[in-house]
């Protein structure tokens, strides 16, 4: 493949005094679903209003297909929004939402036609396109809000938090639609939400913002599994942090000291000896077991039980360590260790599972 | 009606359970009755007789007499007084018009300016109000007539010769006309702009509209009731009113607010001037009529 569809270079965005974004830069795969994830307020909706051209970046350059942008008006790029509250035109039907696009470009009337029943057809909602946007209900009206962005084949599809309206369980249907979709058309899809569960379900890459800065870009697996900031690890999904110091760099290793335990992880270039760092440890990792670990590479610490909240397939287990400091652990809940609210027990991990990050 | 109105869900139908509710409609009676009396004395009652004029004659000295008789309505469908009606509804309509392609943009801006600028820019189409339209009206005069501030200024710059025949014509008419009906054009297509969501806009843009395009696909009729509001605001109020053509259309422009003036003040016809009122206001009821077909405004809502 040649060029990335989307390339943000040191995009700045100021309001004011107040600095939205800073010094983002990052490229975007053709065909790529990638999500900017993050709290409300942390810049990821700035973002992509500036790659659909309704803000300017303070500075900095947009480049879409290879071609600088940021100085064209929305209606001059060739992306399209599904915007949040879906925006659909109350006067308008269903069908001449989805036909707006074409019909400002003063496409023919036949493809009009042909392209918006095309539209309606992917969205499975051909049978409504005589209704206003008042007689749908929100999955409908998300539904037409994709087809009229889809009908004007965008180069990239815009999302700020689609699903944000819609209940957990047409949601949950929505992010499976939105992927199917994704793939059928091969289209770059360019994703907001603040939900972690729903940027690991649907993205190919996500990238994680806070605060204006855009703290880790990769896979949902590397970013749930290797988190390169404290930030990014207690975001997304729970983790638990423990506090320590890192006291020997080698060739390949970072032999780092906790309260209790000693843990060697990768190599890590911005941690240098006798500075403090954060060893986050997801709580399905985490076991726990009456007797002490067999083997002398985990890691095994005493500790109490504290409290168990039934959650479903996994029971949260909360566990005291002698220094008081806790821990939560994920347990099957059919496989539940048979203790009792302050019991001794020990806990344990495999420090391979463990992350060093820079507090 | 009664027992539509009970609040209990289980009706007993001893004496006993009634009496309570009795006390209750007294307390409605209190809360509706001033207003009914106030809707009977101030609305109907001068209805009724305007109603009940129309339709006697008119004695020798100005008074009224029986018989009772259709003939003041007969009488309204002379070519000469049905061609009144048209004029001033042409003007009416003419007015109407400037006033929404006035009216509009500046709402626009005001709608679209920072809240701090908002209320000032409002305040400045509401304050003029305060002063009295006659003298409002006076003020107009002095500008446009011949030896006006506006003549003797142009002539001053040497850009005219002759002063310009400003007034006494319909062109000061309709200048009038559209100066005093202006804010009520303005209020309405500003509260229905201001409401205009602004992501209407952007998905516009968005989907590849032109500023232009989005403002003929989407603003336009999204802000359709303000509209309609406006211009009925405007076009009925213009049909009726009398002293801006009294006083800047000279003896000319006779329209149809002048002509009901005139039969009750200068001809003494009440009963014939009752049929004119009588007629204009089934014409406005009618134009509602149909500004609530369009619209679907069930409850007025874009009216008030």
């Amino acid at each position: 493949m040649s060029h990335p569809m989307v390339v943000l270079q040191e995009i700045v965005k100021r309001f004011g005094h107040n600095t939205v974004v800073q010094n983002l830069s990052l490229d975007i795969h053709r065909g790529e679903f990638l999500t900017f994830l993050g709290p409300s307020g942390c810049g990821k909706t700035t973002t992509l209003r500036m790659i659909a051209g309704f803000e300017q970046p303070t500075s900095g350059r947009i480049l879409l297909d290879g071609e600088s942008v940021q100085d064209r008006p929305a209606y001059e790029r060739n992306v399209n929004t599904v915007f949040q509250s879906y925006a659909l035109f109350p006067h308008l039907t269903a069908y001449e939402n989805v036909a707006f696009g074409l019909r400002v470009k003063r496409v023919p009337a036949a493809e009009i036609d042909r392209r918006v029943k095309q539209a309606l057809r992917l969205v499975q909602l051909e049978d409504f396109a005589k209704r206003k946007p008042e007689q749908l209900s929100g999955g409908q009206k998300q539904r037409i809000a994709i087809a009229r962005a889809l009908v004007n084949n965008p180069k990239v599809l815009l999302l700020d938090e689609p699903l944000g309206a819609l209940d957990q369980k047409l949601r949950k249907q929505m992010q499976v639609e939105l992927k199917h979709l994704q793939k059928q058309l091969g289209i770059t899809f360019i994703f907001v939400t603040h939900d972690q569960e729903e940027a690991l379900t649907m993205s190919d890459r996500i990238a994680v913002m806070h605060h204006g800065v855009l703290e880790q870009v990769g896979t949902p697996d590397e970013i749930y599994n290797r988190p390169a900031t404290a930030f990014v690890a207690e975001f997304i999904g729970e983790t638990n942090l423990l506090r320590g110091k890192a006291i020997e760099r080698t060739a390949d290793a970072l032999l780092v000291e906790c309260e209790g335990f000693r843990l060697t992880a990768p190599l890590q270039a911005d941690i240098r000896e006798q500075e403090p760092v954060v060893v986050a440890v997801r709580p399905e990792r985490i076991s726990l077991s009456l007797s002490p670990a067999d083997t002398p590479e985990r890691i095994c610490l005493p500790a109490r039980l504290s409290e168990r909240i039934y959650t479903g397939a996994f029971t949260r287990t909360v566990v005291t360590l002698a220094d008081g400091k806790t821990l939560v652990s994920h347990e099957k809940t059919d496989e539940l260790l048979p203790v009792g609210q302050g019991d001794s027990l020990y806990v344990q991990w495999n420090p391979a599972h463990a992350v060093v990050l820079k507090p | 009606m009664k027992s539509s109105v009970t609040t209990s869900p289980v009706r007993t139908e001893t004496p006993a359970a009634l009496k309570p509710k009795r006390s209750r409609d007294y307390g409605r009676l209190w809360t509706i009755g001033p207003v009914v009396v106030w809707m009977g004395v101030l609305f109907l009652l001068p209805l009724l007789l305007v109603l009940a004029v129309s339709f006697f004659s008119r004695s020798t000295f100005g008074g009224i007499e029986p018989p009772l008789t259709a003939n003041n309505y007969i009488r309204f469908f002379d070519p000469l007084y049905y061609k009144i009606l048209w004029v001033s509804c042409v003007l009416a309509f003419t007015t109407t018009i400037l006033c929404l392609f006035l009216g509009y943009p500046f709402a626009y801006v005001v709608a679209r300016a920072p809240v701090h600028l908002r209320n000032l820019l409002l305040l400045l189409i509401i304050v003029p109000f305060w002063t009295n339209s006659l003298i409002r009206t006076y003020a107009w005069i002095v500008l446009l007539r011949t030896e006006g501030v506006i003549n003797t200024v142009l002539k001053a710059l040497g850009l005219i010769a002759e002063p310009l025949p400003m007034l006494y014509n319909e062109f000061a008419v309709l200048t009038g006309l559209v100066y005093t009906m202006l804010p009520f054009m303005v209020l309405p297509l500003y509260a229905s702009i201001e409401k205009l969501d602004k992501a209407y806009l952007e998905a516009a843009a968005d989907l590849g509209a032109t500023s232009w395009q989005t403002f003929w696909r989407v603003t336009v009729p999204l802000t359709a009731p303000g509209i309609m509001a406006g211009s009925l605001l405007v076009f009925i109020p213009s049909l009726g009113l009398f002293f801006i053509p009294d006083l800047m259309g000279g003896s000319k422009a006779v329209l149809i607010g002048n002509l009901i003036k005139n039969q009750f003040l200068t001809a003494r016809d009440w009963p014939f001037g009752s049929a004119a009122s009588i007629i204009l206001m089934a014409l406005t009821l009618l134009f509602i009529g149909g500004y609530l077909a369009v619209t679907k405004d069930k409850e007025g809502k874009g009216l008030t």
